[in-house]
Order: C-alpha cells, then structure tokens, then sequence
C-alpha cells in the first residue's frame, strides 16, 4: 500500500511538470461520444485500487421527478478571482449551473436562469419521469474565443441558449431561443461552432427532432431536421463524425423511408447552408419487432477510427450493437450493416430494466486493439458466449467487445462481460482502466399487479445507491468498488474522468469526487 | 446523401404497424369472426402460411375436451415487458398465458377447486367435467386503437400517460376500493368460470386472482362460452351436465352483492358454439335448441333477446310452430349481430336449414315469427343423429372497400340439392362453408349466394382477414349420438376422428388459396380458430396449440 502511494506520487509529480492536462468538455468526453479519456495519467490499473472520496458536495439544485445533477464538465485553466484553477461545471435540472474548484469541492460560482414559468402543457405532468421541465440537456464547453474566454453552452428550462463565461458564470451575450420551454432536449454536442441537441417525449408539445444552431450565425437561425417518427432520447444526445455529420438514434416508431420517416433507426444530418440536411440513415432489419415490443433504437452511438475507416457502434434495448461505416450506413439498402453482435441481454424482451440504455464507449490499446463497451440492464441472455466473466449476471453489467476486420469484413468479438452491476451505466475508460457504475436507479415501469405505471415517486422510492467500479480494460477484472460509499442513486447521469479524478452525481443532487489519497 | 434503390424500397417499405387482439371465441362480443385490422397477409402471400410453431401445454383432457379456443391479447404492457399473449385454458382446470411471438410460457395458472360438491367423476362425451369454456377478455378484433395508441408514442410510456396514484396499485383482492368501471377493462383482466362453478377475474400478467373468485354457475356445469359487455360477464351451459338445467348465466361484477342472474331453459341447449351474441345496446342474443314434443316450451328453435344483466325477454324469433324433437337434433349456431345505418341486424340459422336476417328492433315483427329475410333452405336436416346442420356461429364483414357485406355460413353434412348456393364439385359431403352476399336495403334485404368451398370435415366457425376466410376443418366426427340415439363413447367419438387441417379462401370468389393438408390431430368440434396480427391458431386434441403464419414475416422467432 504504502509503495502504490508512493509511486502515485511520482507519477502525479511527472504529470504536473509534463503539463498535460486532460478535460472533459461534453457529454461523453469528446464529439464523438467516445466516452475514452485519452490524457489519463493518474490513475492507472496499480493504482486505482486506492480510490477514495476526495470531497463530496451537496448542492441546492432541486430534483424533478427523478432527475437531479448532470456529469460534470471538466475545464482546466480557468482564471478565477482566485487564481487559475480548474473547475468542474455542474449542471442541474432546477436550471441551476455550478463551477467547483475541484482540489478544494468549493464553490465557486453559481448560475441560476430566471424566466417567467412556461406553460405546462402536453406532455408535462407531475410523477410523469418522462418530462422533468427545466434544463434538461448537459451544457457543453467550447474552445477559447478570440478573447481567450471559455463558452459554456447552456440549454436553460424556457428553451433559450445560454453564454456563459466559464470564469465567473456571466452571460457573455444575449441568449437565444433553442427550443420549446420544457421540452426534454438531450446534451449538447458542438461542432464547429455549431451546437447540436436532439428532443424527444414530445414534452410540452415540443417535435421530437435533431436541432442545431450556428453560435456565430448573425441571424441565430434554428436548423431542425424531423425523422417523422420516434424520439430521439440517445442520453448523450448526437455524436458527430470527422465530416460534421450528427448521428442520433430515432427511438420507437415507423420505418418508411419512401415517406421520409426514419423511426427505430440511426439517422445522420449535418449543417449545410442554414439548414440540417438527412446525409445517411441505418436501420435495424427487425425495426418491426423493435417497435411492437418498445425495443428502441436509443442509445447515443460511440464514433472512432479503425484502420482509416471511420465506424460508428449503435445498440438499443434489444440488447444487440450494430457497427456502419459513416461513410454508408447500413449499405446500399441502409440496413445492412458491417457486424453485429448476438442478443446480450433482455431474452425476456422487456422494454424497461433490461437491455442497452444510454450510451456506449470505445478506446483504442497500446497493442492497436479497438474495443467496444456497452453496459446493459438485467440478466445476460443465457445464449450469450463470452470467454471472461465474473459470476452471475442478473442486474447489469458492462461487455467490452474486440473489433476484428478480415478481407473487409468485421466482427465484434466478446471479450469479457463485467461483475454484475445494478444497472450498469455507460462507462468510461481512463488509462486501460474502465470505470463503470450501477446507478442503484429502480428502473421499473411496469409492476405485476398495475401494468404500466411510470410513476416517479414509486420509482424514487424504490431506488437505493450506485457503486462505482474500475475494471481492467483488457480483462474486465474487478480493482476497485466504492461499496456503499455513495448514499443515493443516479439517473440520466454519468461519470467524468480527468487528471486522477472521477466525478458522479446523484440524485439527492451531491457531487462526488474519487481520487487518490495521495494527492 | 445515398438514396434508396427503387428496388429496395419495396422491402423496405413494412406494413403498417397494428396489434390486434382476439379478445373471445368470434373476435368480439358480437360474433362476428372478422380480424378487421389485418394488412400483412394478404391473398398474395398467404400461400406461404406455414405452421410456426406448435406449444405443448401440460393438460389432461378430460372426455373431448382438451384445451379451449385460445384468445389474443395484441398488445399487453406488463412488468416482464409488451407482450402479445395467446391465451387458453385447459381441461385441467389451468390457464395459460403464451408469448405469442416467441412460443414461450409466460404463465400457467393452476384454479383450485372450491366447490363443496365433489368433482365429476366419470367424463362422458357430452359431459367433461373440467375447465369447458375459453378464457375471454374485454376488446374486439375489430378494434386496433390499443396498440395503435401507444405505438405513436416514444418512447415507453408516453401516451399511456402516467396517472395519479391509483388505487390498486395493492392487489385488488386486497383492496378497500370499489371496482370502478373501467378498473377490470384498463387492467386486461381475463375471465374464467373453472370445473367448481367460480368465476375467475384474472391479472393478464400473472394469471392470478384479481379479486376473490366467487361462485357463478354450478360445479361440474358443461360452460361452453363466455360472453362480456359493461363489466357484465355472462356464461351458458349446456348438456344438463351434473344434472343441472342449462341455462345463461348473468353477473354483474361492479355489483356490491355480486347477484348471479340466469335464463333457464325448460328443456334443450343453446344453439352453437359461443353461447351469447351481445348487440352494441347490450342486448344479449341467444338461440334456444329444442324441446320435447310432447312439452310446452315457449323457446324452441327460437332466437331470443334479452335485456343486459337481468336476462328478461325482451323480444323473440320463432323459427317454426314445429317443435324440433331430440331425436331430430341439429347442433344449430349461436346468432350473429352486426351494424348497419345505426342499429343491429341478428343473423341466425333454422333448424330448417334457412338463414334469417332479424331486425334487433323487432326481431320477428309482431307475430315473432316474420324476419326481414329468410333464405331459402341450404343445410339439410340432421337425421340418425348425423349432426347435419349450420354449426358453430356465422360469420361476418364489411368490405370497407365496396361497402359490401358478406357471410360465411359453416355446414355440417350435405348442403341442400334445392339450395340456390353455387356448389363446386367437391362440396359438402362432409362440410363445408358456404358464402353469402348481402344486398338490398336495410328493410328489404336479400342474401345472395356467393360460393361453397370444398368438402371439409366439419368446419368450425370462419374467420374473415383481409378479404380472406380462414377456416378450420375440424377433423372432428359431426355425429352427435349414434344412429339409435346413443350417445357415443369417447374412444367411439375419437376412432372417427381426422386430422385437423386449414384453409384459406378468398373471401369473394371462394378460390382455395391455401390448405394446410392435415396437420394436427383432429381439433374438437366446439373449437376454433384465433386470428390476430397475421397468424392464425387453434388447439387439438394432443393438448397443443398450432400457430400458423409467414415465416419471412416472422423472424423474431429466429432470431431470440
């Protein structure tokens, strides 16, 4: 123990003075949703077993139903009134955004939006999960502009996109209307200066479609592209290709390209003069299926690089990942795509508790290996073969999956299937280690003697408290678990990793950060 | 942007998404036998109807009976997920819920028997003992909101808006509430009447006990059908099984002292196979069999309407001034009902071998005995106990497109040599379905034959899909007793039986556009066929229910 400490050290000394710092900008760590810190040097798979918490702090943000606080985003270099520091950005459902100095957990600024109450109308009602209102999309950070100066985009709860400098919390200029008041908008992603969010629920009668904005458009135009049917609710929102090009899954509905609906699919669209325009699209063979049974295609996918080939990874409830080149999704019939994977999970064919919610991750190793992370809810699916596993699965779990191309043609290989998780939530890789976490959230929708009853107090009160993990990223072997450290549980939330440091926040609206003792 | 090769599109370009229930034997409280939301098969592939799957339930039979017509819940939200239930219940007193996708148990449901009087001992063939009638539930396969409804949303839940706490959120059974009027339809509940007589309101999810089941007709009673309208279940018995006097039995289950009304029969059956038609009112249709010739029963061969819940005669139809005698018997069907320019029209069947129309405003004029229409006479009579005759229930519907309506009509034995029906070679030595058009108006109407099938071995009931009948050939021996009047054994009743086997017609030309060849162990004459959401089922005698459908159309069954 003693000797990890020291060696953690050390390595935290050789960082400081290399100067590479690593950030966590959006939503799933890059544009692309790849959920893979790449400048991860503090914690490694030696070390990470003396994770404890650094700080936790509570903060005054308000649950709705049942969400609470959004992952972090990490920005480093902030010239604050007390020194440059770096600070984690705090987002909140009750329109509420925090910057915290993440040495200390103090906080450091706050923003609350103000704005008249906006009409409740379709699609918001009390005890419904579905439609919380208030600013629902994870804000993202922006590049310095011409100033130096750090944007954080937000999307407050009347629909308006905020400018915020990340210095102090102040608005930078006027915020502009993006959207309808309480809609449920997912987390923005920028591309370009263009940002990027996708709604679905059709809350408060807001369309269920991918909107984008040019922040440096005088005119501030809204660019909506509509899929006709479904919603898209990929946690992560869109996840953008080297081209611009944002891909959202479409969620439950109807496949009729002819008719320009594209519902239980994967629809890509990109920004081109003033309006988003549908580039390709990929659709499951069984969409059918997937819709009679409220299997959605909902998972925001993960986009990487593969032997000079761009690739996007995509699942759904159905618990199977499909991989397409963004080049040509699906192929020349759209539904065609380069590999998929057997069933994983969800052999019952349940539409809540079971099967691939949020988002997935992928890395790339020393050896040049890529690999594909997708957590998943309930059982594993008892035809599903895996060669590492760490007894039953019954709640959740993580699956990394090794991508293998021969003569052109591609296979995800299972390669090992995590402890059991209660329901495991997308994970993140820092440094071959993967961090994952069950969120401990009651995921049920549907009860024995009720039949549907989506019900946010009857959920909240069956919800216990998530767990965090650290795995090996090659071999899904267990290093570190919090226990019963973390007191509540998450919901549409997520981890964020940077510079020895992991975030998660829960429902009962605290922030935790784990680290090592030694720093 | 790519787009799409013509070409492609065609298999791109899926039906449109519906999930419709078979909610009870005929589709509806109506009897009607038409799947009216079917698009997936049509007369064009429905030559590729292979058998999907076959489910083995674990049930004794006991006499004939196995296991009952099953049901179809189209679409069910429950705690282990949407599922599309086929359900049935067995001889042995059981209840079996099926994901009718994938062939596999949801659950089995195993009722107690409460009664004090002790079970049927010895089964006979016209009395079991045992689980008798299929399971109903609320809906019409007519009717394809439901699903419709929630498929528009996105993603779970949506539309199916989450509500106040509810009140039975506690298991009903264990509930101080009220049953409000909509509790039992908004949760699916399945209804059954097990071999002690109690009625049983089950949770589609679990197949158990909503609410404490409580007696409704007596133990060992022969149930042939269930009917259900306005939270109103009702059950007729038959065979004067346990020496009870058949009788239709009435219970209105939002009533605080769940009182059990009936309508009992002097002498004789009920008519056919599903017992009761409910018209769009309320009002229940039933046919009343036959009587003694030396006995005076006011309801031979007649068809009756009767006011909901409390059962009293509201009006009648008398076929005949003739008694019909036992020896003479005919098995007879159940009346049908349908609308038309805002009120219901009954289509019955003589035991004269005629098909009436009947006006629901006054079924028989003034002298109960004058139909809007009656046909000329197309089955012949039963003689020897052949068991010759209409059987089961017509069927019928409305082709949206021409606004015609058409009936199917099910023989047992010969067709009439007079009849005006356009035989084809092989028809009706065994059975056959014959089909009607209706014309004229809706005060002068006419049935216009339209096409005899085959020869089938007795033809349960049609179902009507997509301009298509879909009928079941039994397999099963129409023989109601043997030539002196005896009543058959059981193993005296199987050693005739045949295979059962399915055929599909178009529903205007009559043209076979498939048949299974015999495929099944024979099915039991009082069966019959389900249809929902482009597969069709039946249960036979080795206890098994057989799913047909498109296998191209059905890949998840591949792919799990």
């Amino acid at each position: 123990m003693k000797g990890t400490v020291i060696a953690s050290s050390l390595l935290i000394a050789f960082f400081c003075m290399s100067g590479r710092t690593a950030e966590w900008l959006t939503n799933g760590g890059d544009p692309q949703r790849t959920n893979w810190q790449r400048d991860e040097h503090v914690l490694t798979k030696e070390n990470v077993k003396g994770l404890k918490i650094l700080w936790k702090l509570k903060l005054d943000n308000q649950p709705r139903e049942m969400h609470s606080l959004f992952p972090p985003l990490i920005v480093t270099g902030v010239r604050t009134s007390g020194g440059v520091r770096e600070l984690a950005i705090e987002a909140g459902i009750s329109d509420n955004i925090y910057a915290i100095d993440v040495k200390t957990g103090r906080l450091i600024w706050k923003r609350h939006f103000e704005y008249p109450t906006p009409r409740e109308g379709t699609g918001f009602d009390l005890g419904d999960p579905l439609c919380p209102g208030g600013q629902t999309a994870s804000p993202v950070i922006g590049p310095p502009d011409t100033q130096g100066r750090r944007i954080v985009y937000a999307l407050s709860g009347d629909g308006r996109l905020h400018f915020l400098n990340v210095e102090d919390g102040e608005e930078i200029r006027p915020s502009v209307k993006f959207g309808f008041a309480n809609s449920k908008s997912y987390a923005l992603n920028l591309w370009n200066g263009v940002i990027f969010t996708t709604t679905s629920q059709s809350c408060n009668g807001s369309p269920n479609q991918v909107w984008a904005i040019d922040v440096n458009d005088p005119a501030q135009k809204v660019m909506v592209f509509n899929p006709r049917s479904g919603g898209l609710w990929g946690r992560e929102g869109a996840s953008i290709d080297s081209t611009g090009t944002a891909w959202a899954p479409t969620g439950d509905g109807k496949y009729d390209p002819e008719n320009y609906t594209f519902g239980n699919g994967l629809i890509g669209v990109k920004a081109e003069g003033n309006q988003l325009q549908l580039e390709d699209w990929f659709e499951p063979r069984n969409w059918f299926w997937m819709e009679k049974r409220d299997l959605d295609m909902q998972v925001t996918p993960a986009i990487f690089n593969f032997q000079g080939q761009e690739l996007l990874a995509i699942g759904s409830k159905a618990c199977r990942i499909y991989l397409v080149d963004t080049k040509a999704a699906g192929g020349e019939d759209h539904q065609t795509p380069l590999a998929e994977t057997p069933l994983m999970c969800n052999e019952e064919v349940n539409f809540a508790s079971a099967g691939i919610w949020g988002s997935l991750a992928t890395w790339e190793d020393p050896s040049g290996t890529r690999w594909i992370l997708t957590p998943f809810w309930g059982p594993v699916h008892s035809k599903f073969t895996v060669p590492v596993s760490y007894g039953a699965v019954t709640n959740g779990a993580i699956v990394a999956l090794k991508l293998e191309s021969s003569g052109g043609s591609f296979k995800l290989v299972p390669s090992w299937i995590s402890r059991d998780m209660n329901r495991a939530e997308p994970p993140v890789i820092a440094n071959g280690v993967v961090f994952a976490y069950g969120s401990g959230e009651n995921t049920e929708q549907a009860y024995r003697e009720r039949g549907l009853y989506d019900y946010s107090p009857e959920r909240i009160k069956n919800s216990t408290h998530a767990v965090l993990y650290a795995l090996d990223g090659e071999t899904g072997k267990e290093l570190y678990s919090s226990g019963d450290q973390i007191t509540s549980w998450v919901h549409f939330g997520g981890l964020s990793i940077a510079n020895g440091r992991v975030y998660i926040a829960t429902y009962d609206s605290t922030l935790y950060c784990f680290g090592l003792q030694a720093e | 942007m790519r787009y799409l090769a013509p070409s492609l599109l065609m298999a791109a370009v899926a039906a449109a998404l519906w999930a419709a229930d078979w909610p009870m034997p005929g589709g509806n409280p109506q009897r009607n036998g038409w799947a009216g939301s079917e698009r997936r098969v049509n007369k064009a592939n429905v030559g590729g109807l292979r058998l999907l799957y076959k489910y083995q339930a674990d049930n004794r039979s006991q006499g004939l009976d196995g296991l009952s017509t099953p049901i179809i819940n189209g679409n069910l939200i429950t705690y282990r997920g949407f599922k599309e239930m086929l359900i049935f219940s067995g001889s042995s007193d059981k209840v079996f819920s099926v994901d009718a996708d994938l062939n596999k148990l949801l659950w089995e449901t195993q009722l107690p028997y409460a009664a004090t009087k002790s079970r049927a001992k010895s089964p006979t063939e016209a009395c079991p003992g045992g689980l008798t009638a299929p399971v109903v539930t609320d809906g019409s396969s007519s009717a394809s909101l439901q699903f419709a409804a929630i498929a528009a949303r996105t993603p779970a839940g949506k539309t199916v808006r989450a509500s106040r706490p509810s009140p039975y959120f506690p298991p009903l059974s264990h509930s101080l509430y009220p049953l409000l009027p909509t509790t039992l339809t908004q949760l699916n509940a399945l209804y059954t009447v097990s071999s002690d007589g109690y009625l049983h309101v089950l949770n589609s999810s679990t197949g158990e006990d909503l609410i404490p089941s409580f007696r409704f007709v007596p133990p060992n009673a022969k149930v042939t059908s269930l009917n259900l309208h306005g939270n109103v279940v009702y059950a007729t018995t038959a065979d004067n099984c346990d020496g009870y006097r058949n009788a239709l039995f009435a219970i209105d289950l939002l009533s605080s002292q769940k009182e059990v009304t009936s309508f009992v029969l002097p002498e004789g059956d009920f008519a056919g196979t599903a017992g009761t038609a409910i018209g769009n009112d309320g009002t229940v249709y039933v046919q009343c069999a036959f009587a003694p010739e030396n006995r005076t029963a006011r309801y031979y061969d007649t068809v009756v309407a009767l006011t909901p819940k409390t059962l009293k005669v509201k009006d009648y139809f008398r076929v005949s001034d003739k008694a019909v005698k036992a020896k003479d018997e005919m098995p007879g069907v159940t009346p049908v009902v349908f609308s038309h320019s805002g009120r219901d029209f009954v289509i019955a069947g003589g035991r004269d071998g005629r098909i009436y129309l009947l006006d629901s405003r006054s079924l028989g004029g003034a002298d109960h005995r004058t139909p809007l229409f009656a046909s000329a006479p197309v089955a012949e009579s039963s003689k020897k106990h052949d068991g010759s005759g209409f059987h089961g229930v017509f069927s019928t519907w409305m082709d949206v497109d021409t606004g015609v309506r058409r009936i199917y009509v099910p023989v047992l034995g010969r067709l009439r040599s007079s009849t005006e029906v356009k035989t084809s070679e092989d028809s009706a030595e065994n059975g056959a379905m014959a089909g009607f058009e209706l014309r004229g108006t809706s005060e002068k109407p006419v049935l216009t034959p339209l096409w005899v099938s085959r020869r089938m071995l007795s033809p349960a009931p049609a179902v009507i899909a997509a301009g298509m009948v879909f009928v079941l050939a039994t397999g099963d021996s129409p023989r109601m007793g043997q030539k002196e009047g005896k009543s058959s054994s059981v193993p005296e009743h199987t050693q005739v039986a045949q295979p059962a086997s399915l055929h599909v017609f178009d529903a205007v030309t009559g043209k076979e556009l498939y048949s299974s060849g015999g495929i099944a162990p024979g099915s039991s004459l009082s069966g019959g066929l389900a249809f929902a959401n482009s597969r069709a089922y039946f249960t036979a005698r080795d206890n098994a229910v057989y799913c047909f459908g498109i296998p191209g159309q059905q890949t998840q069954l591949s792919e799990q």
